[in-house]
């Protein structure tokens, strides 16, 4: 019987499988590629030097005679659309707007000192899927009274083996792998539309700049925010060194041979026509979109070099379908003056038209007197066990200008991962005594175990004065649970099993606007204007990176003698009892009839 | 009816115990009300000062659940409230009038309590002598744990009013009122379902001729039970508590839909809580948690044994909840007392709130009991004595992030023999025969 059971449940399990495959045909019929190289050095000017027959195009600088090394920007936008449903429509995958992976690795072991807008200065490396569902989609739902719960499995599945198929890699639950670089896609979080992900800053250098609903902070208990899923991991970062992400995935997937720093050798004909011949010294980021039609890809490195050189590999002619493509190359010398070309084969002509989607990418130089700096940053555990303090010490430089008002407020943005979490209602009651704000995005169950539960971000939020002194010391704590996790196989019979959870490093935001109302009305927080600080003035000894805390679990080893031991117990237990009753009620019969 | 009115107080007067001119009885009360009073008081000092509170969280969660009745909202807004929508309505002058209003009438369910006992022995043991009552209503009123749990905020008190109040009005013979405060009961908190066999079984035909003080489990006749299986004053008992359940479930059904379902009874049903607790089966539990955390998982091992497993960990409960009620229904005091150790002990979710549900009962069953004073502090001292060791293996888990599993699945197992040590005693000294020296001596 049991095994009829099992049987029929193995055919189900395996249906389910097999229809949740997801088999995407990345032939475009139409694709598009902006290249925009960025000179970061000032009083110079780019040139652009065809090659007479030969498939390479150079780019050099006014100075380029002394052979002085310069700083180039590449930024790599492209586009590709296509005629058929990226996301195979059937029944669980047709309310998916979109997937993004985000990839920021412009971080503070990095060569590049200043920020991006789209790939801020992070402490360290970080990795994030965002997932766009429809309005009213139940994956973002999150009703009054329920908790967050994670998305169904099939669902989680399908969005799985789309990103297995664009990175070539493995990823949890399609997979059994723990992967080196995605954590379970089971434990995908929610987080409101206003927090800009993947981004999570204002953005502010782009179009949006008046938008007020850009804004980081949102109380939970809006529910009428709208919500996306999101998963980050910094964890691939443990590796400690700094390779090219193209070694994350296999490099003849699709989302490297999308990339012009790759030399395409493996890539079929999904690849881009034009590729950059120098090896970049640092990769900011990606930002790789897939939407129901298209795939959007943003790339931007950093590349110090006298000549940048661009070569033209032309797409194989064996692919059947025809594709159109059109690449654009744009140069942004340091005064702002543009030069727009097209690139046809291996020619650049010159185009007199501006064209409107190049983004300039605004950059922020780190250490700059007129910004906030951060001097120092711990971030740390205290205390044992599963009820435990997170103690975050802030030390701030105020910028050198007069502007800054009285009273600014700092808000510290914490990745928590499933098996971690804040209880609202005591933090609600610590803020009463006097503690800080504490900002929760999505609703927390505070009973489940870390299997069934999510990442979270939450925030903390404290005013401070700036006047008296240049330097602001603040110190923030919160207290966090942990949550009971699955038990585990120790291959040695260790008895001390244990599993970890992380906390990754945090993104710290000030809001310095000269509201008077302050300090007269707390609820007015939405309406600050929170930007990230990118500017960090640290010993790289002092970094802190993300904190992994060691939970016990229990060791599937005994699970064999806890059974015996605890049915043996129960049983004989139980008899004893019966046996008593029944005896005792005998004796006190015969006792009745003497 | 006035008549029996006088003989009524007449014999109430009669059974206090005078102390060197201080009726002692008397007093007890008063002393029990004043102990809690100052606690509650002191409750609100502590909680205005410190960080560390007096108040039980379940105590925030009801006020919480309040609060959003009051605002118009579901108490089932806030998370973690798992109650009936009434434990909210009932403390909505926590809101409107003064956060403690909830317990104080936790307070005056723990006063309500001592008198319905009062009253259930007097019926019960006609001959109880002033000093036995004395020590029964002093094992309630003065009982730490009562008095803790009260004090602190939690709603125990207020279903074992309701539980003791069934009782009280079965020994007064009215059967209505006693029906109406069983459903009551069961709505507010599932676990006296397990009374309902006993309850059913006590009620037979000869219900309302039968004085409290002739029940006795000496006069079973196990083919009368299910001979008479369904009389009329069985099923008068389960279609007025049945309606009372249902009614009251179903309106707030209407109002608050499934959630209120799911957290107020299936929850409790389906609870399997995997982390750590006084149950016997925790470790179990959480070691066979189903895995899922990648396709692999689904397909790899589907684990038939658990069936058995699952099987084998429910029938010594049942089986054992059966024995006592078949044998112990006609001293239905003992009976439910047995009952309530035997469900906490087996359960597979184990807290210390559990306990308070013993403490009601206990007093009714001192005075058929030949445990004296020392026993009973042995047995005590036996059943704190697991739950230290329990409690220190638990500390070094939760607050120390010790690996300590397998200690606090060997002390929850000391535990349950230690609760199946004290069903033993209680079993071996209960002395049924003095109810039927008091039949003879009619």
């Amino acid at each position: 019987m049991n095994k009829l059971i099992s049987l029929l449940f193995l055919i189900i399990i395996n249906l389910i499988i097999i229809s949740a495959i997801v088999d995407i045909n990345y032939q475009s019929y139409q694709s598009n590629d902006i290249i925009i190289i960025q000179d970061l050095k000032e009083n110079e000017k780019l040139n652009l030097k065809n090659h007479v027959n030969s498939d390479k195009i150079d780019i050099t600088t006014t100075n380029s005679a002394d052979n002085s090394i310069n700083n180039f920007l590449i930024s790599h936008q492209h586009t590709s659309n296509f005629k058929n449903n990226l996301f195979n429509d059937d029944n669980y995958n047709n309310n998916i707007e979109s997937i993004i992976v985000y990839f920021n690795n412009n971080h503070l072991k990095g060569k590049f000192s200043k920020t991006s807008s789209k790939y801020p200065t992070l402490i360290e490396p970080i990795i994030r899927i965002v997932v766009n569902f429809k309005d009213g989609s139940k994956e973002i739902q999150m009703d009054e009274f329920s908790t967050i719960k994670t998305m169904t499995f099939n669902q989680t599945l399908n969005i799985c083996k789309i990103l297995e198929s664009v990175l070539d890699t493995s990823i949890q639950p399609c997979s059994s792998n723990e992967s080196p670089i995605f954590d379970n896609l089971l434990h995908m979080g929610l987080i409101p539309n206003t927090m800009n992900p993947p981004y999570l800053t204002n953005n502010n250098n782009n179009n949006n700049n008046n938008n007020k609903d850009s804004n980081i902070l949102k109380p939970i208990n809006d529910i009428s925010i709208k919500r996306q899923r999101i998963i980050q991991s910094s964890k691939f970062n443990k590796q400690e060194n700094e390779k090219s992400y193209l070694e994350l995935f296999n490099s003849n997937s699709y989302l490297n041979c999308l990339s012009i720093f790759n030399h395409h050798k493996l890539c079929n004909s999904h690849k881009v026509s034009y590729s950059i011949e120098n090896s970049y010294d640092q990769l900011l980021g990606f930002t790789l979109t897939i939407n129901k039609n298209s795939i959007e890809f943003n790339e931007q490195t950093l590349i110090n070099t006298n000549k940048l050189t661009i070569k033209y590999n032309p797409i194989s002619t064996t692919s059947t379908t025809t594709t159109t493509t059109s690449t654009t190359l744009a140069l942004l010398n340091a005064d702002k003056s543009k030069e727009i070309y097209k690139l046809e084969n291996s020619k650049a002509s010159k185009l007199d038209e501006m064209i409107d989607n190049i983004e300039t990418t605004t950059l922020v130089k780190d250490g700059d007197d007129s910004e906030w700096v951060i001097l120092k940053l711990d971030h740390l555990v205290k205390k044992s066990g599963f009820h435990r303090e997170l103690v975050i010490n802030v030390t701030l430089k105020s910028p050198l200008r007069d502007t800054v008002p009285g009273v600014c407020k700092i808000m510290v943005l914490e990745n928590l991962d499933q098996g971690i979490f804040v209880d609202r209602y005591e933090v609600d009651e610590i803020e009463r005594f006097g503690g800080p704000k504490v900002v929760i995005y999505q609703l927390i169950d505070l009973e489940k175990p870390s299997t069934s539960s999510t990442q979270n971000f939450v925030s903390i939020i404290k005013q401070f004065n700036t006047t008296g002194s240049a330097t602001q010391d603040i110190q923030l704590t919160l207290p966090i649970h942990l949550r009971y996790q699955n038990p585990l196989f120790s291959d040695n019979g260790d008895s001390n099993t244990f599993r970890q959870s992380i906390i990754s490093s945090p993104q710290i935001y000030l809001s310095c606007e000269p509201t008077n109302s302050v300090l007269n009305n707390n609820d007015n927080s939405n309406n600050d204007n929170w930007n990230l600080i990118t500017n960090y003035n640290l010993l790289l000894d002092d970094i802190s990176k993300s904190i992994s805390i060691n939970v016990p679990v229990g060791q599937l080893n005994d699970n064999d003698s806890v059974k015996f031991y605890t049915l043996l117990v129960t049983v004989i237990g139980s008899i004893l009892v019966i046996i008593t009753i029944f005896i005792t009620h005998k004796k006190n019969l015969l006792q009745k009839k003497k | 009816m006035t008549r029996v009115k006088t003989v009524m107080t007449n014999e109430n007067n009669k059974y206090d115990f005078i102390f060197k001119g201080i009726n002692l009885t008397k007093s007890i009360f008063i002393v029990g009300l004043v102990i809690r009073l100052v606690l509650i008081v002191f409750a609100e000092w502590q909680d205005a000062n410190m960080l560390v509170k007096y108040t039980d969280i379940d105590y925030v969660v009801y006020t919480d659940a309040s609060r959003a009745v009051v605002n118009g909202l579901s108490p089932y807004d806030r998370s973690t409230y798992r109650y009936t929508p009434l434990l909210a309505y009932l403390l909505v002058p926590n809101i409107l009038i003064h956060p403690a209003f909830g317990k104080l009438l936790f307070v005056i369910c723990d006063m309500i309590i001592a008198y319905l006992l009062k009253g259930i022995l007097l019926e019960r043991f006609p001959k109880i002598t002033s000093r036995t009552l004395l020590i029964c209503l002093a094992s309630w009123l003065l009982n730490p744990f009562s008095i803790n749990v009260s004090t602190r905020g939690n709603a125990e008190s207020v279903i074992g009013a309701m539980v003791l109040a069934s009782f009280y009005f079965l020994t007064k013979k009215n059967l209505t009122l006693a029906s109406i405060f069983y459903g009551l009961s069961v709505h507010f908190k599932i676990y006296p379902i397990i009374y309902s066999i006993p309850m059913y079984l006590y009620i037979d035909e000869n219900f309302f001729s039968r004085k409290p003080s002739e029940y006795t489990s000496l006069n079973n006749n196990f083919k009368n039970i299910f001979k008479n299986f369904f009389n009329k004053n069985r099923l008068k008992f389960f279609l007025i508590s049945a309606f009372t359940f249902i009614s009251l479930t179903f309106i707030m059904y209407l109002i608050y839909g499934y959630i209120f379902l799911f957290e107020t009874y299936l929850y409790h049903v389906i609870r399997a809580d995997n982390r750590h607790n006084f149950s016997v089966y925790f470790y179990q539990i959480y070691l066979n948690t189903p895995i899922v955390e990648t396709v692999g998982d689904l397909v790899g091992k589907v684990n038939g044994s658990n069936m058995i497993v699952a099987l084998a960990s429910f029938l010594p409960q049942v089986i054992l909840l059966l024995a006592i009620t078949l044998v112990y229904f006609n001293d239905l005091e003992f009976c439910l007392l047995l009952e309530t150790i035997t469900f906490v002990a087996f359960n597979k979710v184990c807290t210390v709130q559990y306990f308070i549900w013993y403490y009601s009962i206990l007093p009714l069953v001192i005075p058929s009991s030949s445990l004296g004073l020392v026993q009973y502090i042995i047995l005590f001292a036996v059943w704190m004595g697991s739950q230290g060791l329990w409690f220190y293996s638990a500390f070094n888990l939760e607050f120390l992030g010790l690996q300590t599993f397998w200690n606090i699945w060997v002390a929850g197992l000391l535990f349950f023999i230690a609760n199946i040590y004290i069903l033993v005693k209680l079993i071996l000294n209960h002395n049924p025969i003095k109810v039927n020296q008091y039949l003879k001596s009619k």
